[in-house]
């Protein structure tokens, strides 16, 4: 039987069982998230997991389906690990891609270092990859990853803290703009307004790859905040700016929950004719107004103190509040899996082609060689058509990285210069630089985390 | 340590690791040609015939016969490696340190994990023997597999081609360079090391007197170097050069270069030029396939101010940029107790004189705590391996800390390459000015 199956099941060591989950499961799932994410909380349980989850497989979540966990369980069923995949569906250079996310690993402390979520993870990629994942996509705790096939290879937040005591003060009696949760209606504007943030320049390029957000997920995003689950922890709740006429002229992300010093927002966008220069202040001042009323982590949350604008990089809004005494954080990062590139690289072709037209390469026939070390790409160009497959690796390669390490030029977080420098094993040189230059530029990307 | 010599391991296939012996010179050095050809034609390499037996002679102040790790089949050396010294400071303090070297094995044997076997015989050697770090020059990728990971430039020059020379006319003072004896050591070495101290490097190269006096009298490798004197025309000694002993790809290398008052760069680097040309021309050429003699390399790692000097004189170069050394560190702790006075002054010279405080950095699957009381350092000891909701104070994949303990990168430019290199903002200053960005210079003692 196929590890992506349903009904799929191994027995491991000490008579564990890996598997995936099913409905009876979720009482035991609870305990486990509650539990092993509780640690820092007072209550030594933590609720907004087990909500978290109950959502994730509600069977209404549009990212993930209630089948889609799977779990290490003892011999009385009781549940010890488990992970739960999600869709993760981003847009490269415009290019749909349709991948998978893994969220919500866990595992008792008890039966740490025996493989476990090792188990999971091939269960989990199996399911993606059966389904026409062509990536995986994780947002999770530092190096470990890295052992299942991830690496770094996309800016995961990125954010400037401002805190209340520089949010400049009202001038006029009334704001002249102001905020309120975003309803159904508003989905249309809201998307609209999404996708031209996303669509931003950064140091002359647009942004490279992108989170896709349909109308099911902003339904979702707005249903959250007065469902049955009004602890969902992790996500952001849609607001509308306004002016003082009530006319929308821009959305921001704000926290549903309040875990950090700061009122957090995810994103933040205007109109067209309607200038953020102008809107900002009354915007901080109304996000600041809100955050008194957003729940907090636990008790031990300190009070706010402040806005955090966790825009990704390069985000407008900084440079607006550069002149304000700031804090700037610098991204973490989104680890990425991609085990079958040759149909990655065919997905983005139509994207690699057009670069390579509009380049001093157009017209190219050619073959770039990749050794990684441990196997090796083949990139063929027939008069600037493009295709990819396998290769065995060394002798004759004409490029070299170490494993996983291209998927960090292949999402445009390093150029080949950077990657050269930080890694030495990394090499190119003549003319395959030059079309590794043209064909993966380095290029600014924002993904949100569509919990 | 004896236990260790007189070792004999059984591999797969009836192959046996066990340590060398002079009479494996003639043997390790086939292997030798035939793992190191050269060019898709597979020239021999006789370079390394040689240097095989003068790393097997027992003469080699660096490596003894039994320091030679083989794996030998059916009376055949089939995969080997040495085990040198490698001369180091750090900061001023020396450095014990192994240098596995000429590593190869037989075309039909690879992938069999003998070298890996021969790597972990020559570290567990190394360890047993005091040394503190192993360093390897190699290809790339490959040792990360063995834990080192990429710490120090490692030979980059300054290309200057023969052509390019400038003329030498009546204002350039005579110069001529003349093989040092080996009385003239402690000249030798003043000047060599008032260069390395001028430059506030910090990883050097100490050159040992026995090793000078090898490269003289009894070396049978042109693998290594030779150190010449600069002379005036009054005879009298205003510099000092090292030079490797072969032309290579068209080149010879000048490993390092100094001047003494009243000499200087200025007024004597063109006719020391034309000195090391004249010398270079002498030189044997080893390998028939390999162009002609036409340039000379200047070494410039650990920010040499060669280029900068040779702009300045109007001389043309190309830029060899270096590849690297790597370095492999088995104890943390030990390491950073032996350089404690180092550490312990940049904390004395830093705005944190007199710091007291624990730092808990994590390596993800181990990690170490520092101790520090009053400016002091008391203790590094190891942390067990990281768990979920470990609280250390800042993090680094194993390859990266040794990359910031070289002053090879700062913490900041680890950071943007590595998103999981991290540090508390105060561990940020701290480790900061515990392990600062530094240039280094560190020559592979053949």
């Amino acid at each position: 039987m196929h590890p992506a199956d349903q009904h799929y099941q191994e027995t491991l060591a000490e008579g564990f069982i890996l598997r995936w989950g099913t409905a009876a499961d979720l009482p035991s799932l609870d305990q486990l998230y509650g539990t092993v994410f509780g640690d820092e909380l007072e209550s030594g349980f933590n609720q907004y997991v087990v909500a978290n989850t109950h959502g994730l497989l509600s069977g209404k979540h549009p990212h993930c389906s209630p089948e889609d966990f799977a779990v290490v369980s003892d011999a009385t069923g009781r549940i010890v690990a488990a992970t739960v995949l999600m869709r993760m569906n981003i847009e490269y250079a415009g290019t749909y891609l349709q991948g998978g996310r893994p969220e919500m690993v866990a595992s008792y402390p008890e039966v740490r270092n025996r493989g476990f979520i090792r188990g999971i993870f091939r269960l989990i990629h199996a399911r993606s990859e059966q389904r026409g994942d062509l990536f995986q996509g994780i947002t999770g705790i530092p190096y470990y990853y890295k052992q299942f096939g991830y690496d770094y290879a996309l800016t995961l937040g990125g954010s400037v803290s401002l805190p209340a005591t520089v949010i400049p003060a009202a001038s006029l009696v009334e704001e002249p703009f102001s905020i309120r949760p975003a309803q159904y209606d508003d989905i249309m504007q809201l998307q609209m307004l999404f996708e031209r943030e996303r669509s931003r320049m950064y140091e002359r390029l647009p942004m490279l790859a992108t989170s896709r957000i349909d109308a099911t997920y902003w339904r979702w995003a707005i249903n959250g905040s007065t469902s049955h689950e009004p602890l969902k922890p992790y996500t952001w709740q849609p607001y509308m700016i306004t002016d003082r006429a009530g006319e929308v002229v821009g959305s921001i992300g704000l926290a549903r929950i309040r875990a950090i010093e700061d009122m957090a927002i995810h994103f933040c966008n205007t109109e067209p004719h309607v200038r953020l220069a102008d809107v900002y202040p009354s915007l901080l001042r109304a996000i600041y107004a809100t955050s008194q009323t957003i729940p907090t982590w636990d008790s031990l949350t300190k009070p706010c103190s402040g806005v955090r604008l966790l825009l990704g990089v390069g985000h407008p809004f900084y440079a607006l509040v550069s002149h304000l005494p700031h804090v700037v954080y610098q991204p973490y990062g989104w680890y990425l899996r991609v085990a079958d590139l040759p149909s990655f690289i065919g997905k983005i072709a139509s994207v690699l082609e057009k670069r390579l037209s509009q380049s001093v390469y157009a017209g190219y026939t050619g073959m770039l060689l990749f050794d990684f070390y441990r196997g090796g790409l083949q990139f063929r160009i027939d008069k600037g058509r493009i295709s990819a497959q396998q290769w065995a690796g060394t002798p004759g390669a004409t490029a070299s990285y170490p494993p996983n390490v291209f998927l960090q030029q292949l999402f445009g977080l390093h150029s080949l210069s950077e990657l050269k420098q930080s890694h030495m094993d990394v090499r190119a040189n003549g003319e395959t630089a030059q079309i590794l230059d043209i064909l993966f530029p380095k290029q600014a990307s924002w993904l949100l985390p569509l919990d | 340590m004896k236990q260790i010599h007189s070792e004999q391991i059984d591999l797969a296939d009836g192959a046996v690791l066990r340590w060398a012996t002079p009479a494996d010179a003639a043997s390790y050095a086939a292997l030798a040609t035939h793992a190191f050809v050269i060019g898709p034609e597979a020239h021999p390499n006789p370079n390394v015939v040689t240097y095989a037996h003068d790393l097997t002679s027992d003469l080699h102040p660096l490596c003894h016969s039994s320091d030679v790790a083989v794996v030998s089949q059916h009376d055949h050396i089939v995969a080997a490696a040495a085990l040198m010294s490698q001369p180091i400071r750090y900061g001023g303090v020396i450095v014990p340190t192994g240098r596995p070297e000429l590593v190869c094995s037989h075309r039909s044997v690879r992938q069999k994990g003998y070298v890996r076997a021969i790597m972990e015989r020559l570290h567990a050697k190394s360890e047993a023997r005091g040394d503190l770090l192993q360093v390897i020059t190699g290809i790339p990728h490959y040792y990360h597999q063995f834990g080192y990971a990429w710490s120090i430039d490692y030979n980059g020059y300054a290309r200057i081609e023969t052509n390019a020379l400038p003329p030498l006319s009546e204002t350039h003072p005579q110069v001529m360079l003349r093989p040092f004896e080996r009385y003239e050591y402690k000249r030798f070495n003043e000047m060599y090391e008032r260069e390395l101290a001028s430059r506030g490097l910090l990883v050097t190269t100490p050159y040992p007197e026995e090793l000078f006096i090898h490269g003289i009298e009894s070396t049978v490798s042109t693998e290594g170097f030779r150190p010449y004197g600069i002379y005036d025309e009054s005879n009298a000694c205003v510099g000092f050069c090292i030079l490797t002993m072969r032309i290579w790809e068209g080149f010879n290398a000048v490993m390092a270069l100094g001047f003494t008052e009243p000499a200087s760069a200025f007024t004597h680097l063109i006719p020391t030029l034309h000195a090391i040309h004249a010398v270079n021309q002498t030189l044997p050429k080893p390998v028939s396939i390999h162009p002609d003699y036409h340039a000379i390399d200047i070494l410039n790692d650990g920010e040499h101010p060669i280029s900068k000097t040779l702009s300045a004189l109007g001389i043309p170069q190309t830029t060899i940029a270096p590849y690297t050394w790597y370095v492999r560190i088995s104890d943390i702790p030990r390491l950073l107790m032996h350089l404690h006075t180092v550490l312990e002054s940049r904390i004395a010279a830093s705005m944190l004189r007199g710091y007291s405080g624990t730092i808990c950095i994590t390596f993800y699957r181990n990690g170490i705590t520092m101790l520090w009381e009053r400016g002091v350092l008391l203790a590094v000891t190891t942390r067990d391996s990281a768990s979920y909701g470990d609280t250390p104070h800042a993090g680094y994949p194993p390859e990266a800390f040794t990359q910031q303990f070289c002053g090879w990168r700062s913490h900041a430019e680890l950071r943007a390459w590595y998103p999981d290199v991290w540090a508390t903002p105060a561990t940020t200053v701290l480790l900061d000015i515990l392990f600062p960005k530094s240039p280094s210079q560190l020559l592979y003692m053949n």
